[in-house]
This record gives structure tokens, C-alpha cells and sequence, in this order.
């Protein structure tokens, strides 16, 4: 036997001190699959390749050196341009590679100058790996899932649920004792956060712990996963994943108003327990998928796929090949470490340098997203287009009545026709160029007073005149008209006209002048803008074109007032094909160099390249059903989320990366395990609910996080093997959620709240009014707007995550801006003094006051010292100043805050 | 073998111990934080992990930055970098291709308005709107040659902040916070005085996937133009409610039942109730830190404190020479208002001659006045001083509008830097006769990113964060010091 394996029944003897076997403790729990002592490629020799070697001996073949690779073993083994393989299977000491890791000289590996160097014990496991014969494997996510028996445990606590059998067999392996299972109150707390993201109702905390049942545990799981409460918990976990947002950020942070359809959407499909195969298919095909008559759904699918168009886009980027190019490598990173786990944007610039992901793969999904382009769509239900119809028939209706009346003012006798630019007097300036190509119009120069002055003929009798302008404007610039001086009509040229050239240019009746004889002056005005004027026109009219002209204003304006009710359809951010195009390889990432053209495709290290997409289609429903349906693609796919789902409830993955299920992510702690939830999602129809279950009712969730063993502490301080539960802190979601709910403010409306801050150039103003939005409002955080670039600040202080990349794995800091934010923000002490004012104000009434802030607060009864403490405070909170106050509830409050503040407020045991 | 694009790992063993390190050093972030911690842990808790550090530590010049930040880019050719055939050869066409993007139309070659002069004993350039500056020239260590940037604001500035200029990455006040941590465990070690929410927001001086600790925290509500240094503050720093002693009475009560819990001995749950510590000790720090009455008059008169159009922009200085002097790690001041025909402070592609005397008006006095006050302290030897926005302006007028202008340019364009260990009076790299590309020493951003953390002791190639797989720089995988701006 080897060292390592010498060293490991060390720790098994009972004598050896442990102290003196602690590096090797370490380096088996580090490793905790070791179930043989010989050294596993993946576990062992991979990841020391990786980090050392592949970047110049890997699968990246433009940085590759000597056209040595040691990620395959063919290379590995053959004479190398030295001459010398790097490799002698069953002889290290024949094997270049060991040569030149030991040596001392400038021929070292990994080079001198990289300051990178293996350490003994890295070199060591190389040496007994290539003595053993130099066996490579694949990458164990690349491998099918291997579904053995379930493990024979002899223990009736830790047999009933699959999980515990696999978890168990591998703390009896390490000699390891779990600890008791957690306590009623314990247990409804942490599965009322963990399932719905919310504390227990007191009453239902007092119910459970007297509840003498046997299945009270498993009703409770059943009532807590039927709550709506918990496709906004979970919802959010995946919105994580899916990187949402409510505005663009990046650079020029616009809103996008849609977005929170996307949102709902998932809290929906997740309450309804949609498959999860189907929810892959839907957010990456839904708009592809055959139409069905069910409107519902039809708008689900359509939604779901905003998971494409959400993602932060450098808006003013001014280069549009890049911008494109920018936008569809944010889809393929997204997509990858979302449902692969796997990063794919390094293949854009050369070949994967540590997964088996080349640069070709990457252009073979790239032409999938260059066929596809994100815009807003409407839903069009049924309802919508009988509204619809009826409307235009309507506004049909409107227009030729318009019509027909237009018609008669415009057979009235002409009596002044003049070029706009033949004025007598006006400062605008004339145009035959450009707005005025082979017409001649006026406009301003700039912004001013613009004005043009028409002498008109003497009138020898008195005459009523109907106005007419012809003028374009892409925007209205409204005016007015004078008649010697005098304002005649007060609004004129107010329409928009579609334009600003020629081919806008319309006729529009601006109103009636009355005018007495002798010479007058017609003056147009306009500030600061002018729209684009060609000619004007007065006709003679009488008292029968007058009752006319008065039908035909009180026409328009009804007809305006009906424009306003024109039916909107809802829109939803979305995406579409367009043309289909296969993209051109881009030499290192540029799109200035361009190489051959890959045809559209998967990932050839799974399965992708066996597949072909019709000609007619982008191919994204062909990528969703080739993650959900190829053989080699479902055991990564099924890994990765039922991975996510214990990395929610556990704090950690079985995979502790999970966004990175490749060859420099970690390895699984049980790995066995793992396969065993991923079959058994797919056998349960790819059902979340039903892994939750599974994973809810394990003994494993189960186990208390305190009273822990000092013995195990030792042996396994990271808890990598699971003997007892590991606390965790509350998101930032939970912990406002929670405030909210004990102040009583909480509301429990589900979805629909559009956004309401400003995201695009925000004033200190406009900043402080969204921190009003946020902090006045009641709905659940889930509900917040997410602002990119300027995320709620609370949320970020508590590791929201970036929003721009996909999160499997909140960070959980502990820093001193969350302390101030506890102790001073508005919103604590507000939510305090809620539930201040609630409690009573008598002295006697203290101690059962603190003991009914324990249940709300903490799921249990006080110990008779907390009750001491919190009696001891009051006291001497009313002998400080706060009389400014002048209430008992301000003593209350501080209390609150302070529980507010505490650990077990914010950490579930 | 390519130097350029390697990554640096842990050993594969200590992949996980790493993590758990790196939790630790979230969760205990007292202050000193940073790499320093790092080291001590690696050493004390980790042995079977490497001992190789991430950081070789060089002689570090620096040990603290103050990044005078001009929003909307400044125009080099009529500041720092005058062109004698820019002035023969005014609406004359540009002799040569322009860049392939723009970000405007571009018309003729425009003359600078304004004469230059030679100043100090080092004989530095500096157009005739610098009334001040010259003062301190022999000070100042010029870069002519900065490039490679994006044309538009949004790209530039992330670019300029953060390394990357279309995603999210930690900042470079970030990164620095990562590998020094902080002097005064009273104070962040990262501040930015009245930021702008605009191109790039918070994120401009976020930590990404840097531990959070090391996020810049505003002094003024980030905003659009952004906050007057008077409406200032920092967010949460005092309770509006009760007073220290009450306070005191509740964070007594909080450790009370920490220590009657049973959660007691889970460390991290220690920790937070020591951050709550920390915090109240950050409240009590924080007042005397920011209240500029305490300054000489002499002080004020030498910032412009008392005096139009100076004022604001004297007090956001002299704030940021308190905080480096309380140790402050990175502090960032932003000129960053508008101008009523301009969107962005400096962004003049109309009204050139206005815009610039104005907001040279506005700086000068201030920034002449922060070199001397830290010199005369002896801050100034050990304290970098960078100015500069995130592009230059082009050498031709942009196209329309009545009043003259000049686009985006980032193809070569001038910073500065002073003080820490860089040259004084001197003119590093250059652009060609027109001022339009960078020809001699040419600084992309990644090599000034790589040379301000050369100044302060840090390998910018050995400065990584294991993130999703892979070992982030602040430079990515490009950047070579720049050596002649080094003293």
C-alpha cells in the first residue's frame, strides 16, 4: 500500500494522537470520497493538471506548447518533441513530466518565471498515480449517472429515506457520529424559511410542538409546499440563477418594464410544479413550440423565454458587429452555467482551457442566438382581438365621417394660396434642400422665437376664412396665429405628422378668422422649435361650412377620446428568430477576424454533435430538448439542478460549485448521492416538489446544527459530510420579509407589481424617491424592482447577488455597514416600534410579553435567563432619557431592534 | 512560453480549505482584512494547504490612492498635450484614417483656443486655463499615451474602473482593498466622495465577486449630476434616534444573549456580534473623520473652501486628504456635476471654450491645493494621486452646433499621476503631431491599472480571485507596468 493510504489508518487506530494525523485527516476530508485508497484520476491528478498544467498542456491547442497535452492520454504517453514521452505508465521514475517537476534548473515545470510550483504532496500523488498504471477518466459530470444500489445501513433511523442511507454509509466510513435530530420548534422554523422563505405563524408553532400525530412532520411539509409562498421563495433562487433584472444596467442603465412578467412567470410555473424539463423547454423555446388553443399557456411559453432578452446589454456601444456579438456571448454564458454548469464564454476567445469545450462549440450555440433576436411581444388572447376588431370598426366609423365633412370645407372657394417661404416678414429660415427637397418649407434656425409674417390683399367686405397649413412634424410643435398684432388662434400646428420631410407634409384646417375689411396681417408663431411648413391657404367660407367646420372639431375630438381607448395588448420581453445564419468562427474572440462557419450545434463533449437542426429553424427548442432528452446531456443537465436545489436547503451543494460542474469545480462530496436525486427527478417526470420531499423528509435535514460533537468538529470541520445541519444565515429577501411580517405590514399579494423607480440617470432626487419606493412598500422583496448598477442598497448589504451573471451560491458576509443598517436604518426601527406598540405597558406584564416575542421572533419559549435579561434591560431602559418619546412603546422597540439585530433572529439553527 | 495568459491556481487540496479561508475572511473582516489576513490564516490554520502566496509582494511606493475622477473626458489638447500642427493646420481634414467607431460625426482639425506654456523646472505644458497647477508641475508625472479604451461613456468609464467594459467586475478600489486591506479599522478601506450614478453606477466602485468588505462606500447618495459635497453624508452612520448611550445599552443586551445562547460557539455568529462592535465604533469615528471645521483657515483658503466656483470641489478634497490620513486605503473624488449645455461634467462636444474655463475654474485651486497640504504633511511621498477621465477629446470639432466641440477620444489621451513612487516632472509616452493617436509608450488601461498596483507593492498578474472556475485579475490576462512612469 502507499503512503496515503499508510497514513489514512491512522486514523482509524484509536491510539495514534490525533494531532499528528491532522494533515492527513485533512487531506481525507478534502477528498471525502476515498472510499480505497488508490489514487482516483478525477479526484486526485485532475485537478492538480488543471490548475498547473493545462493552460499550456491542455485542451486549448492555440496556447498549447511542445504539442504536449496532458488532458489526453495518447499525447501524454507518446514521444513528446523531446523525444522523451511525458509519461511512462508504471514508471515515474522513466516519466519526463516527474523529471521536470522535481527539477531544480530553469527546466522546471510549471516554468520558473510563472512563480507556480507543485508541492510535495501534488507530486507525490503524480508519482503513485503514474506507478499504478497512469489511468485516465473522463470528467465524472461527463459520465452517466450511475445508478447502483442504495447502500445496506443498519440503523431503522437512518434507513427510511434514501438520502440518509448514502449520507450515513459515509459518516460510519469516517467513524463519524451524527448529531440528535433538532427540536419541534427548531424544525418548523427552519422549514418555514427554507420552503417558503417566511418564519412560522406563532399559533402554528404552538400547534406543531403539541401536535402528537406521527405524520405531523409530513403534513407540515405538504401545507408549506401547497403555500403560493413558495414559488416565491423558490422563484427567487432561480431568478438568481437567471441573472434578473428589472433595468439593463451595464452602461446605460435603461428599464426594461416588462421584465417582471419573466418574474412571475417562474413564481407561477414553480407553484404549479411545472416539470422541469418542460420549464427548460419553455425559457429557452417556449415561442417555438406548436401554438395551442390554451391562451394561458400560449402566454407562459411566450414569457418564459424573456430568461433570453433579460440579460445586461452595453447599450451605447457603438460598434454593432461587437454589440451583437456582446449580447449572444451573454446568452451563451448564461445558459451554460445555468442548466450545464459550465463556463462556455472563455470558448469564445480559444478553446476551453480546462473543460473539453472548444472554440467550435461555442460558434455552433453562437449561430443558434445570432438566429434569434430579443424584442417585446404582444399576447394576443382572444378577447383581446374581438376588442380589437371592434375598435377599428369604430375609428373606421370616425374617419370617414371626418372624411366626408373635410371633403365639403375643401370644395369652399380658395381666396389667398401662398408659399410658407414667400412671408414678408420673419426671422425663420427657408429651406429647398433638405426638409423643403422641391417644395421650399420654413423653420427655425435654432431654438428662438420663430415668426413669419403674410401681408395679405385688402379686403373690400367682411369675410369669415377657414385656415389651412400644410406642414410636417415628426414631434408637435404647436404655435399660434396672430391677426395684426392680435392672438386669433391660440393653438395652431399642433399635430405630429409622421415626419420631417416632404413626403410627411399634410394639410391640416387650423381654425376660422373672421376678418373686417381693410388689410390685415397673418402672423404664425412658434417657440422654440418650428415644425416644417410649405404652404398656407385661406378659403372663403359661410355661415353652412362654419356649422361644418364646428361638426368637425367636436368630431375630432371625440375621435381623440376614443384613440385613448385603444386596446393594449399585454406585452412581454421575449425573443423571436430571425434570419437563421450559422456564425463564422472568430479568430481569439475578434470580430474583425473571421474564420470558417460552423454549422449551429451542441456541446460535442455531450452528446451535441450527433444532433442537426432543420434549416428553417434557430434550433433553440432542438438545444432545450437535447439537454432534456440526450442521454449524455441529461445526466449533466439533472446533476446541475438537483445540485441547486440541495445547495438552497443545505447552504451547500453536494457540488460545492455549483455553478461549475467542470474539471477546476469541485468534486461532489457524494457523488453517489448525487446520482441518485438526479434519477430520481427524471423518474419522478423531472418534478421539483418530489426531490424536496425527498430531501425534506431525510433524517439528514433533519439533524440538530448544535450540540455538536467535539470529536467530529475535528475530524471534519467543514461538515463536508454532512453530520450535523449547518446554520445559515437568512437572505436578504427573508430577513425584510421577516421584519415586515412581525411589524404586521407584510402584504400577500402574488406577482404583478410593475416597476416604479427611475433606473436611467437617476438624480440624488430621483435616488432618494426610489429609496422611499423600497422602503415604503409592503409586498414581499421578491417583489422589489432590481435595479442593475443600482440595486436597493439593503439587499446588496446583505449579498444580493450582481444580477449580471447567473448565482448558484450567494456569498454570506458578515460586515459592519449590515451592523449600522440594523441599528440605524429608518426601516428597522420603524418595523420595531410596529410591534413596540402592540405589547403592553403594564409592569407585570413584561415577562409574558418577552415570552410571546420569543415565540413570534424565535419559534420557542425563553429560557428563564433570557427572560431575566430582557426584564433587566426594560428596567434600565426606562431610567435612561427618552422622554423625548414620552411612550412605553419606545422601550419595547429598542427591545425589538435589539432581538431584530440578534443571531438567532438572522441565522436559522 | 506565453507570460500572457496564464492563470494561477491554489494546489488542488487546498481548493476547498480555500474556499472555507475566504469565507472566514468575509466573515471576520475586522478592519485589517485584506491579503494581510489572508497570509495569517493560510499560515496558522491551513498547513496542509499551500504556503505559496498569491501575492509577491514588491517594494510597495505607495501605500494609499486618491483618484481625482473627471467625469465625461477631458480634452488632452487643450489641457496637457498642445500640438503646434493641430494650431497650423485648424479646418483642415484630418491627414490620416480616423478610428473605424466613433461616436459622433467629425468634422476638420480645430485649433485649441488656448496658448500653452511651460511650467516649473521640468518645463511641463499646461494650457493657459491653469491658473494653479503650474505651482506644482514638478510634481506631476504626466502620461500622454493612455489608450485602448471604448468610445462611448459607459463602456470607458467601466473600462477605467473596473478593467472590463461590458460586464460586472470588482473595481479598482476594490481590488486594491482586497490585497492591502485597511489602516484604520474604524473607517472603510475604500471611499468614493460623491459619485455619479451614471455608465456603470455602483458598480463603478463595487467588489463583484470580491468579498463585499472591499466595496467602495459612497460619501453622497450616488447621483445624476451627482450630490453636492453639503447634502453629502454617509448612508446609516448615525442613529436619527437615540444616542450612544442608548446604543451602548442594546449592543450590551445583544452580546448578553449571544452569550446565553446556544449558538454560542459557532464562531461566525462571535464575528457578527463583533462587527456590531466595529460598527458602533465606526459611528463614533466617522463625525470627526468628515467635519472639515476643524481645518486652519490657511487650509481652507488653500482648497478654495471659502470661495466660488471652488467650494465644492475643495471640500470633496480636502475630505478625501482626512481620510487617507486616517488610512483611508482608496479614495475616489468625483467631478461629476453637469453643465447646463453639457450632459457630463467634462463631455464638451459644443461649447468647448466655456465648458473647459469652467470646469478648470472649478478644480484648479482645489487640486493645487491638495498636492501642497499633502506634501506639506509628508503624505505626499507615500499617497498616489491620479487625475483623469475616462477618454480625451478629439482634435477635430465634432460635426453641427453652433458652438465648437469636441467627440469622444479614446485613442490617445492624457492622466497624470503624482506623489508614491512615480517621476516627478515628467512627460511619459506620447500621441502623434495631431494629438489624435497614441504613438510612443502607449498606456492601455490595463497597463496604468497595472502600474498603480505595481506602486502600491502588488503584482497585478498574481492579484487574483478565484471566481466560477477561474482565477480573476484586475487586468484579465493583458498588462505590463509601466516602467518610465516609476521614479
Amino acid at each position: 500500500m502507499d503512503r496515503v493510504a499508510t497514513k489514512y489508518r491512522f486514523v482509524v487506530s484509536e491510539r495514534t494522537p490525533l494531532w499528528c494525523v491532522l494533515p492527513a485527516v485533512i487531506l481525507a476530508i478534502a477528498s471525502p470520497t476515498v472510499s480505497e485508497a488508490q489514487v482516483s484520476f478525477n479526484r486526485d491528478i485532475a485537478p492538480i493538471l488543471a490548475n498547473h498544467c493545462y493552460e499550456c498542456h491542455g485542451p486549448d491547442e492555440s496556447q498549447r506548447q511542445s504539442g504536449l497535452r496532458l488532458d489526453v492520454r495518447s499525447s501524454a504517453v507518446s514521444p513528446g518533441e523531446s523525444g522523451k514521452p511525458a509519461i511512462v505508465a508504471h514508471a515515474s521514475a522513466a516519466s519526463e513530466l516527474v523529471r521536470r517537476i522535481m527539477s531544480r534548473t530553469d527546466e522546471r515545470m510549471p516554468p520558473p518565471d510563472t512563480g507556480d510550483l507543485l508541492s510535495p504532496k501534488e507530486i507525490e500523488l503524480l508519482r503513485q498515480w503514474i506507478d499504478a498504471g497512469a489511468r485516465w477518466q473522463t470528467h465524472w459530470a461527463f459520465e452517466p449517472v450511475d445508478v447502483g444500489r442504495l447502500p445496506e445501513v443498519n440503523d431503522a433511523r437512518w434507513s427510511r429515506n434514501p438520502i440518509d442511507r448514502f449520507v450515513f454509509k459515509q459518516l460510519q466510513e469516517h467513524h463519524l457520529k451524527p448529531t440528535n435530530r433538532a427540536d419541534s420548534s427548531t424544525l418548523i422554523r427552519r422549514l418555514s424559511f427554507g420552503l417558503l422563505g417566511l418564519p412560522p405563524h406563532a399559533k402554528d408553532v404552538e400547534a406543531f410542538v403539541n401536535e402528537a400525530r406521527p405524520d405531523a412532520y409530513e403534513r407540515l411539509i405538504e401545507r408549506l409546499l401547497a403555500s403560493p409562498a413558495y414559488g416565491e421563495r423558490w422563484g427567487r433562487h432561480w431568478l438568481d440563477v437567471a441573472r434578473y433584472a428589472d433595468s439593463n444596467g451595464g452602461d446605460e442603465n435603461q428599464a426594461y418594464p416588462l421584465a417582471h412578467r419573466y418574474r412571475d412567470y417562474v413564481i407561477k410555473v414553480l407553484n404549479d410544479d411545472l416539470t422541469y424539463d418542460r420549464f427548460v423547454m419553455q425559457q429557452l423555446a417556449g415561442d417555438l413550440l406548436p401554438p395551442t388553443d390554451d391562451e394561458l399557456l400560449q402566454q407562459d411559453r411566450l414569457t418564459a423565454t424573456g430568461y433570453l432578452a433579460i440579460g445586461m446589454k452595453i447599450l451605447a456601444e457603438q460598434d454593432p458587429i461587437k454589440k451583437r456579438a456582446d449580447m449572444v456571448d451573454e446568452q451563451i454564458d448564461t445558459f451554460g452555467r445555468t442548466f450545464l454548469g459550465l463556463s462556455l464564454g472563455c470558448a469564445r476567445c480559444h478553446d476551453h482551457k480546462f473543460d473539453p469545450v472548444p472554440t467550435r462549440d461555442y460558434y455552433a450555440l453562437a449561430g443558434i442566438f445570432h438566429s434569434s433576436e430579443p424584442m417585446d411581444r404582444p399576447i394576443r388572447f382572444r378577447e383581446f382581438e374581438s376588442r380589437q376588431a371592434l375598435f377599428e370598426q369604430q375609428s373606421q366609423k370616425y374617419v370617414e365621417s371626418i372624411d366626408a365633412i373635410q371633403a365639403q370645407l375643401d370644395s369652399a372657394e380658395i381666396w389667398i394660396d401662398r408659399e410658407a417661404e414667400s412671408f414678408d416678414r420673419g426671422n425663420v429660415v427657408v429651406d429647398h434642400e433638405e426638409y423643403g427637397a422641391e417644395i421650399g418649407i420654413i423653420s427655425d434656425p435654432g431654438a428662438q422665437d420663430n415668426f413669419a409674417e403674410y401681408d395679405l390683399e385688402k379686403l373690400s367686405e367682411p369675410g369669415t376664412f377657414l385656415l389651412q397649413i400644410r406642414y410636417a412634424a415628426a414631434q408637435a410643435r404647436p404655435g399660434q396665429v396672430k391677426i395684426n398684432g392680435m392672438v386669433a388662434l391660440a393653438e395652431a400646428l399642433t399635430m405630429a405628422t409622421g415626419g420631417w420631410q416632404p413626403d410627411a407634409q399634410q394639410w391640416h384646417s387650423e381654425g376660422i378668422l373672421s376678418l373686417s375689411p381693410g388689410k390685415h396681417t397673418l402672423r404664425i408663431e412658434s417657440k422654440p422649435l418650428m415644425s416644417h411648413l410649405d404652404r398656407i391657404r385661406l378659403r372663403r367660407i359661410g355661415g353652412a361650412e362654419e356649422a361644418l367646420w364646428q361638426k368637425i372639431k367636436t368630431l375630432k375630438g371625440e375621435f381623440q377620446n376614443w384613440q385613448q381607448q385603444r386596446p393594449v395588448p399585454t406585452e412581454v420581453m421575449s425573443i423571436a428568430d430571425q434570419e437563421i445564419q450559422n456564425t463564422r468562427l472568430h479568430v481569439r474572440g475578434s470580430h474583425l477576424d473571421l474564420g470558417s462557419e460552423v454549422p449551429r450545434g451542441f456541446l460535442s463533449v455531450i452528446g451535441g454533435d450527433q444532433s442537426s437542426i432543420p434549416a428553417d429553424t434557430s434550433g433553440r427548442r432542438e438545444l432545450a430538448r437535447w439537454l432534456t432528452h440526450h442521454p449524455a446531456a441529461v445526466h449533466l443537465t439533472s446533476r446541475v439542478i438537483v445540485n441547486r436545489l440541495w445547495q438552497w436547503h443545505f447552504g451547500r451543494g453536494l457540488v460545492a460549485t455549483p455553478d461549475d460542474f467542470g474539471v477546476r469545480g469541485a468534486m461532489p462530496s457524494h457523488p453517489r448521492l448525487l446520482d441518485y436525486l438526479a434519477s430520481y427527478m427524471v423518474d419522478h417526470e423531472w418534478s421539483l416538489k418530489a426531490v424536496h420531499r425527498l430531501i425534506v423528509e431525510s433524517e439528514t435535514y433533519c439533524l440538530s446544527s448544535v450540540d455538536v460533537d467535539p470529536v467530529a468538529v475535528r475530524i471534519d470541520p467543514a461538515n463536508r459530510l454532512l453530520w450535523r445541519r449547518e446554520m445559515s444565515r437568512l437572505d436578504a429577501e427573508a430577513i425584510r420579509d421577516s421584519l415586515l411580517y412581525h411589524a404586521g405590514e407584510l402584504s400577500n399579494g402574488i406577482g404583478n407589481a410593475a416597476l416604479s423607480v427611475k433606473s436611467q440617470d437617476p438624480s440624488p432626487e430621483d435616488m432618494r424617491n426610489n429609496l422611499a419606493v423600497y422602503e415604503n412598500s409592503r409586498r414581499r422583496s421578491v417583489y422589489l424592482p432590481i435595479v442593475r448598477s443600482n440595486v436597493y442598497e439593503f439587499l446588496t448589504l446583505f449579498d444580493f447577488p450582481s444580477a449580471s451573471t447567473p448565482v448558484g451560491k450567494r456569498d454570506q458576509t458578515t460586515i459592519p455597514t449590515q451592523s449600522l443598517w440594523l441599528m440605524n436604518s429608518p426601516f428597522v426601527i420603524r418595523c420595531a416600534d410596529a410591534v413596540g406598540r402592540q405589547l403592553p405597558v403594564e409592569d407585570q406584564a413584561v415577562e409574558s410579553a418577552i415570552r410571546q416575542l420569543y415565540l413570534h421572533l424565535f419559534a420557542r419559549v425563553p429560557t428563564a435567563e433570557e427572560v431575566a435579561a430582557g426584564r433587566s434591560f426594560m428596567r434600565s431602559v426606562a431610567t435612561l432619557d427618552i422622554s423625548e418619546f414620552d411612550e412605553r412603546y419606545v422601550g419595547w422597540s429598542m427591545y425589538c431592534q435589539t432581538l431584530f439585530a440578534s443571531n438567532e433572529f438572522v441565522y436559522v439553527k | 512560453m506565453s507570460n500572457k495568459c496564464r492563470m494561477r491556481g491554489n494546489e488542488p487540496l487546498s481548493i476547498e480549505i480555500g474556499a472555507t479561508r475566504r469565507e472566514m475572511l468575509n466573515r471576520v473582516s475586522l478592519g485589517f482584512g485584506g491579503l494581510a489576513l489572508h497570509h495569517l490564516l493560510s499560515e496558522s490554520t491551513v498547513q496542509a494547504a499551500t504556503s505559496k502566496h498569491r501575492v509577491a509582494m514588491l517594494r510597495p511606493r505607495a501605500k494609499r490612492v486618491i483618484f481625482l475622477f473627471m467625469h465625461g473626458g477631458p480634452s488632452h489638447v487643450d489641457l496637457f498635450d498642445p500640438k503646434p500642427e493641430l494650431q497650423a493646420n485648424d479646418g483642415k481634414p484630418l491627414p490620416f484614417k480616423g478610428s473605424r467607431v466613433t461616436f459622433a460625426d467629425r468634422g476638420m482639425l480645430m485649433a485649441s483656443p488656448w496658448k500653452f506654456r511651460r511650467c516649473g523646472d521640468s518645463g511641463l505644458p499646461m494650457s493657459e486655463l491653469w491658473q494653479h497647477l503650474p505651482r506644482v508641475a514638478d510634481e506631476l508625472c504626466m502620461i500622454h499615451s493612455m489608450c485602448d479604451t471604448n468610445v462611448a461613456h459607459g463602456g470607458a468609464c467601466m473600462k477605467l474602473h473596473t478593467g472590463d467594459e461590458d460586464q460586472v467586475r470588482p473595481s479598482l478600489g476594490s481590488w486594491i482593498s482586497y490585497g492591502l486591506g485597511t489602516e484604520n479599522q474604524n473607517l472603510p478601506s475604500f471611499i468614493t466622495i460623491c459619485p455619479t450614478s451614471l455608465h456603470g453606477g455602483v458598480n463603478n466602485f463595487g467588489s463583484s465577486f470580491l468579498p463585499s468588505i472591499h466595496q467602495g462606500v459612497p460619501y453622497g447618495t450616488p447621483g445624476y449630476p451627482n450630490t453636492l459635497i453639503d447634502d453629502a453624508s454617509f448612508h446609516h452612520m448615525q442613529s436619527k434616534r437615540y444616542t450612544v448611550n442608548q446604543q451602548r445599552l442594546q449592543l450590551r443586551l445583544l452580546r448578553e444573549l449571544h452569550e446565553k445562547s446556544d449558538m454560542r460557539n459557532e464562531n461566525r455568529l462571535e464575528e457578527r456580534i463583533q462587527a456590531f462592535e466595529l460598527a458602533f465604533r465606526m459611528q463614533m469615528a466617522a463625525p470627526e473623520a468628515v467635519d472639515l471645521g476643524r481645518e486652519t483657515a490657511a487650509t481652507r483658503r488653500m482648497y478654495g473652501i471659502d470661495e466660488q466656483p471652488t467650494s465644492n470641489f475643495g471640500k470633496q478634497c480636502l475630505l478625501a486628504r482626512r481620510f487617507v490620513e486616517r488610512g483611508v486605503r482608496f479614495v475616489q473624488v468625483s467631478h461629476a456635476h453637469s453643465l447646463p449645455f453639457n450632459n457630463e461634467q467634462w463631455d464638451q462636444h459644443s461649447h468647448l471654450e466655456k465648458g473647459h474655463t469652467i470646469n478648470v475654474a472649478q478644480i484648479d485651486k482645489p487640486i493645487t491645493g491638495l498636492l501642497l497640504d499633502l506634501k506639506a504633511r509628508g503624505l505626499l511621498d507615500d499617497t498616489l494621486v491620479i487625475w483623469g477621465g475616462e477618454f480625451g477629446r478629439t482634435p477635430t470639432a465634432q460635426k453641427g452646433g453652433s458652438e465648437m466641440g469636441r467627440d469622444h477620444h479614446p485613442e490617445g489621451f492624457t492622466m497624470w499621476m503624482a506623489g508614491g513612487g512615480v517621476r516627478p516632472g515628467h512627460r511619459y509616452g506620447q500621441t502623434d503631431d495631431f494629438g489624435y493617436y497614441a504613438t510612443d509608450g502607449r498606456c492601455t488601461i490595463h497597463d496604468f491599472h497595472a502600474t498603480i498596483l505595481h506602486l502600491l507593492g502588488l503584482d497585478h498578474e498574481r492579484l487574483t480571485y478565484r471566481h466560477a472556475g477561474r482565477d480573476f485579475r484586475l487586468t484579465d490576462v493583458h498588462g505590463d507596468v509601466a516602467t518610465g512612469v516609476l521614479a
